[in-house]
């Protein structure tokens, strides 16, 4: 089974996105053969929770349990805890999405601790974005991988995604050092990271059971990650780990069944 | 899960190596970004690049950027003497030249097998404007070498005058150091202003960007490239592997557009 264990549904508006569609989705993953890909709508991180929470309920229904949605956690909201709550009892939910550097936060801001008890709570992994320090984009700092040690440190029951891995250079070095100190994060290979190299040096850092394939799709295209993790020079047995083994144990879906009539 | 791992990967290896890959943006010399796995040497470059599935590439040398533009084009020269599958970039300063002695030097560069022409204005610190630079770019327009240009070097305006002020100039925009379909609206309209404005492919990842791009303007104003050996070239192989066109707008991309570009300097 092939999982994507970073995407998103809808829109963002900083650019023109060609088609957001389910149906292109779904036609995509097919293409692909991608089995599964599990989203965190973009409203449900930029301010429009309601509808994400919708879009992600419907998208869920609509595609048999390919797609399956993280909860946006967005700590500018009063209720923030309750709609985190709220999705983790629909069917579908399957993890929590933190954004440091969109919503302004520190990684370790106390803001982030209820989410964190929740995630414990409900046994669900957390997929935080994480990058490296940026002079072009200065709230990349609040997403640096050293900024998680005190959450992971504190509960370490709770499975952390570092999606993108730390995005650039300095950040993939952060982002290995943190998961070689906790062994329960894990690094995802979603957005415009491409460095040449990278998939070797996060396998030989923290082994293959630890990083994920996931792609940002709808924001970068999943065909990227893909040709990257099948063309890396590591095992056929670590390419299956990063493609779909690791997520399907992450996520509990090893029993999960798909309904093919969708 | 590994029989379908090594199915996928052979089918992936068999299709890429198919498109013929003929690379833009490949880089030698002290590397412009940090890296897992240093590339600064040809003999590094050339024990890689089959690998990756890369028949043909334009090679930059970096120190035309990092350091003097005329050292760099050496370097570059030097580089590619010894394999015809490749190609050289040069960069260009203002004062590499003057006036009527641009065409000389850029005839002695394309004797070389120079290819490409690169400007990096906001490194070098000279204005990309059709008066400013207009005998180099008359030069340029004239012996048909595509110019690249990233578009953290200049702006779109700079841009859109300069290919309405040299409408025979093939202008090539490369993303580098920001992504570059954050700038997708701004680049839709100048396409279809400018017939002439073209786009290098390492940076258009956005999820069905370059489709989308293709069904628009058609497939023949792209062209590869990989920004090798700072970025994994199969990202963008892959985009055009598994692409959303027909057999001939993925091979346009991969290598004829480039090609026919190149024939253009040829018979110059």
């Amino acid at each position: 089974m092939i999982i994507d264990a970073h995407g998103h549904l809808g829109r963002s508006p900083q650019f023109d996105f060609p088609d957001v569609s389910v149906t292109t989705m779904l036609d995509m993953m097919f293409r692909l053969g991608i089995d599964r890909i599990i989203c965190c709508h973009l409203g449900m991180l930029q301010g429009d929770w309601q509808q994400g929470f919708r879009e992600s309920l419907q998208a869920v229904g609509e595609s048999g349990g390919r797609i399956l949605c993280y909860a946006g956690f967005d700590p500018a909201l009063s209720d923030a805890l309750d709609c985190v709550r709220r999705c983790l009892d629909c069917e579908g939910f399957v993890g929590v999405k933190i954004h440091p550097s969109m919503h302004g936060r520190y990684a370790d801001d106390p803001c982030y601790d209820p989410v964190w008890q929740l995630a414990a709570e409900r046994d669900v992994p957390i997929l935080s974005h994480s990058w490296d320090i940026s002079e072009q984009n200065p709230s990349q700092k609040y997403s640096f991988p050293r900024r998680f040690a005190e959450y992971c440190g504190r509960y370490p029951e709770v499975k952390l995604i570092l999606g993108h891995a730390g995005g650039r250079f300095g950040g993939h070095v952060a982002a290995a050092e943190l998961a070689r100190q906790f062994e329960h994060v894990h690094l995802d290979l979603a957005g415009d990271c491409y460095t040449w190299g990278l998939i070797e040096y996060l396998v030989e850092q923290v082994g293959a059971s630890r990083v994920l394939f996931g792609s940002d799709m709808t924001w970068i295209d999943p065909r990227t990650q893909l040709g990257m993790i099948l063309d890396a020079d590591v095992s056929s047995d670590a390419k299956a780990m990063i493609l779909g083994g690791n997520a399907t144990r992450l996520f509990g879906l090893e029993k999960s069944e798909l309904n093919h009539e969708s | 899960m590994t029989t379908l791992v090594d199915r996928l990967v052979a089918q992936y290896r068999r299709r890429r190596d198919a498109l013929e890959l003929f690379d833009l943006s490949c880089w030698i010399g002290k590397p412009l970004e940090p890296a897992f796995a240093v590339v600064e040497r040809m003999d590094q470059f050339k024990a890689i690049q089959c690998r990756c599935g890369i028949r043909r590439a334009v090679i930059s040398h970096t120190l035309g950027l990092l350091g003097g533009a005329a050292e760099g084009n050496r370097a570059a020269c030097d580089a590619i003497a010894d394999d015809n599958s490749l190609v050289a970039a040069a960069t260009l300063v203002p004062e590499l030249a003057r006036g009527d002695e641009w065409t000389d030097y850029l005839r002695s560069l394309i004797a070389r097998r120079v290819r490409v022409i690169r400007l990096f204005p906001a490194a070098h610190n000279f204005l990309l404007e059709p008066d400013y630079l207009h005998d180099l770019l008359t030069a340029v327009t004239q012996l048909r070498l595509p110019l690249v240009v990233w578009q953290t070097q200049t702006t779109w305006p700079a841009i859109a005058r300069v290919c309405r002020a040299y409408p025979e100039l093939h202008f090539i925009v490369e993303g580098v150091g920001r992504k570059l379909f954050y700038d997708n609206r701004i680049y839709h309209a100048l396409l279809e202003r400018c017939p002439n404005l073209w786009l290098e492919t390492h940076n258009l990842v956005n999820y069905l960007g370059l489709d989308h791009l293709v069904e628009r303007f058609g497939s023949e104003r792209w062209v590869f490239g990989s920004f090798f050996p700072y970025l994994d070239p199969n990202a963008a192989a892959m985009l055009l592997c598994e692409g959303r066109m027909s057999d001939e707008d993925r091979h346009n991309i991969a290598h004829r557009n480039l090609q026919r570009l190149l024939a253009e300097v040829d018979a110059a």
